[in-house]
């Protein structure tokens, strides 16, 4: 599912329909465009695909069907064309093992649902603004050392 | 009883009965020579009839004397074989030949077999299978080493049952014989045997429940996650129609979506109670010297909103220094302090003390001048999610005191409380054998 065109967009990496419908309402009302994978996979390709621009964000549920959360994140980092995208986790495990495990593998923040929602737009926001301003290596044409 | 000395009492009476008769033939020598009687013929007669008359009361007392003695030894040996039959305990005597020479009735009694059966095979014939190569062993040792030995072996009773007995055997290697005194000690053996047997199965049922509690921490913590994604998103959508859509619903309609909203949010507060369990439950204990005032200090530090809302009068005593896991001991005192504030803030002033006694070890204890609660509910406030006033009157979830509980516990200590209704309450706890 994509929004607005063009837009280098949020990507909110999720499963639960009800919590995507949230999160699309927050956005819609933000103005903020989003582009939802309902699994590991579906992010994974997207993220890969060439004729697509990186999104500025990726909002990455840990438990999500087939590749886990952490996996994803692991080959999001794991890629040269990938690494520099932001990763927020956005969980409802509290557990200090997958939030340790989170930062290891390279994640931006670490944040426990349920979250005020207008509170979490307004951080996602400063991502999306620093990518914005900031062009990433992958569009600058660098590789990895 | 004095030893008797035949010997000894002969020369006792022949060396005063010596001298006497010579006392004798030498008053009549010298009587006989006044006389002038025939010398030689009477001295003769006079010398043989006094040896004669010393040799008879000599053979005579020497006779009783013995007679005397043998009765005595006798009377012993009597005594002695009274006692070896009427002993409640087992005796015996075995040859190094290994063949029993003689067994008393208690003996006999104990196994079921005769005398004479036990008399007619070797030792080892009786002796329980499994046991024959161990016993073996011991008699070597005692034959060998001549020193008195306990041990313990089973027999096997003539109706086929195995028997436990308890041995103290002496050898006596001049005689060739071994001396036992021996005990059933069967019921003993099998008491140990229910014991150890009770044990096992204790230490498999608590193998069990403590598999279980891991199970139930486990669901738990894995429902409580469960539960919380559909619970995030009811309470995200009800954000959502407060902020957005609240003016198109009718009074009932807010009134409604308050009920839901407050609702969903109480369900979120006992998953989080409900989580906070079964983190504590998971974590390890990480025991070590805590300083417990400074722990208080810091404990009270984190309720200071609370406590000066309520001007509440505090007072601190001694604390002793103790063994803890810091993080866990510290919750123990925020919640048993917050609840303290929660249940006292009405009263003016409310009261709080934080103190310690010596009971054989140290036990802690928070009490305040609260609304209390009758003893007869003492044991329902540590149960998670209850609450005595039914959670109208004082906000929470019912998750502090069963946190409280599970705390102590794990540290092997003991939790209670004392109250009267309306007189506060007091809460103690130790830290178990280690604290």
């Amino acid at each position: 599912m994509s929004q607005p065109g063009g837009e280098t967009a949020i990507l909110l990496v999720e499963d639960n329909e009800a919590h995507i419908e949230l999160a699309l309402y927050a956005f819609r009302k933000h103005d903020l465009a989003v582009r939802v994978a309902r699994d590991g996979e579906e992010a994974l390709q997207f993220l890969c695909d060439e004729g697509e621009s990186l999104p500025s964000l990726v909002l990455l549920d840990l438990n999500l069907p087939g590749i886990d959360g952490l996996e994803v994140l692991r080959r999001i980092k794991a890629d040269w064309r990938t690494r520099s995208v932001p990763v927020i986790v956005l969980t409802a495990s509290e557990d200090d093992q997958d939030r340790m495990e989170s930062f290891q593998l390279g994640a931006s923040s670490y944040i426990v649902k349920p979250v005020d929602l207008d509170k979490f737009i307004e951080a996602t926001r400063v991502y999306d603004r620093y990518w914005r301003s900031a062009p990433s290596d992958s569009e600058n044409g660098s590789t990895p050392s | 009883m004095p030893r008797e000395r035949p010997l000894r009492t002969l020369a006792v009476r022949v060396l005063p009965l010596a001298a006497g008769i010579f006392i004798v033939l030498a008053a009549l020598r010298l009587s006989l020579d006044a006389l002038d009687l025939d010398h030689t013929t009477f001295g003769f007669y006079a010398s043989a009839t006094a040896g004669g008359l010393a040799a008879a009361l000599l053979l005579s007392w020497t006779g009783r004397a013995f007679a005397k003695a043998a009765g005595e030894r006798r009377r012993v040996a009597e005594e002695l074989d009274r006692i070896f039959t009427l002993s409640p305990g087992m005796l015996c005597i075995v040859g190094f030949d290994g063949f029993f020479k003689r067994v008393n009735p208690a003996f006999t009694q104990t196994l079921g077999y005769t005398a004479e059966e036990l008399r007619s095979k070797h030792f080892v014939h009786f002796v329980y299978p499994a046991d024959r190569a161990r016993t073996m062993e011991v008699a070597e040792r005692l034959v060998a080493e001549g020193q008195p030995i306990s041990f313990e072996n089973r027999y096997v009773c003539k109706d086929g049952s195995p028997c436990w007995i308890h041995w103290t055997a002496t050898p006596v290697p001049r005689e060739q014989l071994i001396y036992g005194a021996a005990r059933d000690v069967t019921e003993r053996k099998e008491s140990e045997a229910t014991i150890r047997e009770l044990n096992e199965r204790l230490q498999e049922r608590v193998s069990e429940l403590e598999a279980l509690t891991k199970e139930l921490e486990g669901f738990n913590r894995s429902a409580s996650h469960d539960l919380r994604t559909p619970l995030t998103a009811v309470q995200g959508f009800v954000t959502i129609l407060r902020k957005d859509y609240v003016h198109f619903l009718p009074d009932e309609g807010r009134r409604y979506l308050e009920i839901v909203s407050e609702s969903a949010d109480q369900m979120a507060r006992l998953l989080e109670g409900l989580l906070t369990l079964a983190r504590v439950g998971g974590r390890s204990l990480e025991r070590k010297p805590v300083e417990t005032k400074a722990l208080v200090a810091d404990a009270l530090s984190q309720l200071s909103v609370d406590r000066e809302k309520a001007a509440v009068e505090l007072s601190v005593g001694e604390l002793p220094q103790c063994n803890a896991d810091p993080t866990l001991l510290r919750q123990v005192f925020v919640n048993l302090l917050s609840n303290a504030l929660k249940y006292s803030r009405d009263r003016k002033p409310p009261r709080i003390e934080v103190g310690s006694y010596e009971n054989g070890r140290p036990v802690w204890f928070v009490s305040d001048n609260g609304v209390g609660f009758r003893m007869d509910q003492a044991d329902r406030l540590f149960r998670a999610f209850h609450r005595l006033d039914g959670g109208k009157e004082f906000e929470g979830t019912g998750v502090g005191l069963a946190l409280v509980k599970q705390i102590v516990h794990r540290h092997g200590g003991r939790v209670w409380a004392e109250s009267q209704e309306g007189e506060g309450a007091t809460f103690y706890f130790t830290l178990g054998e280690e604290g």
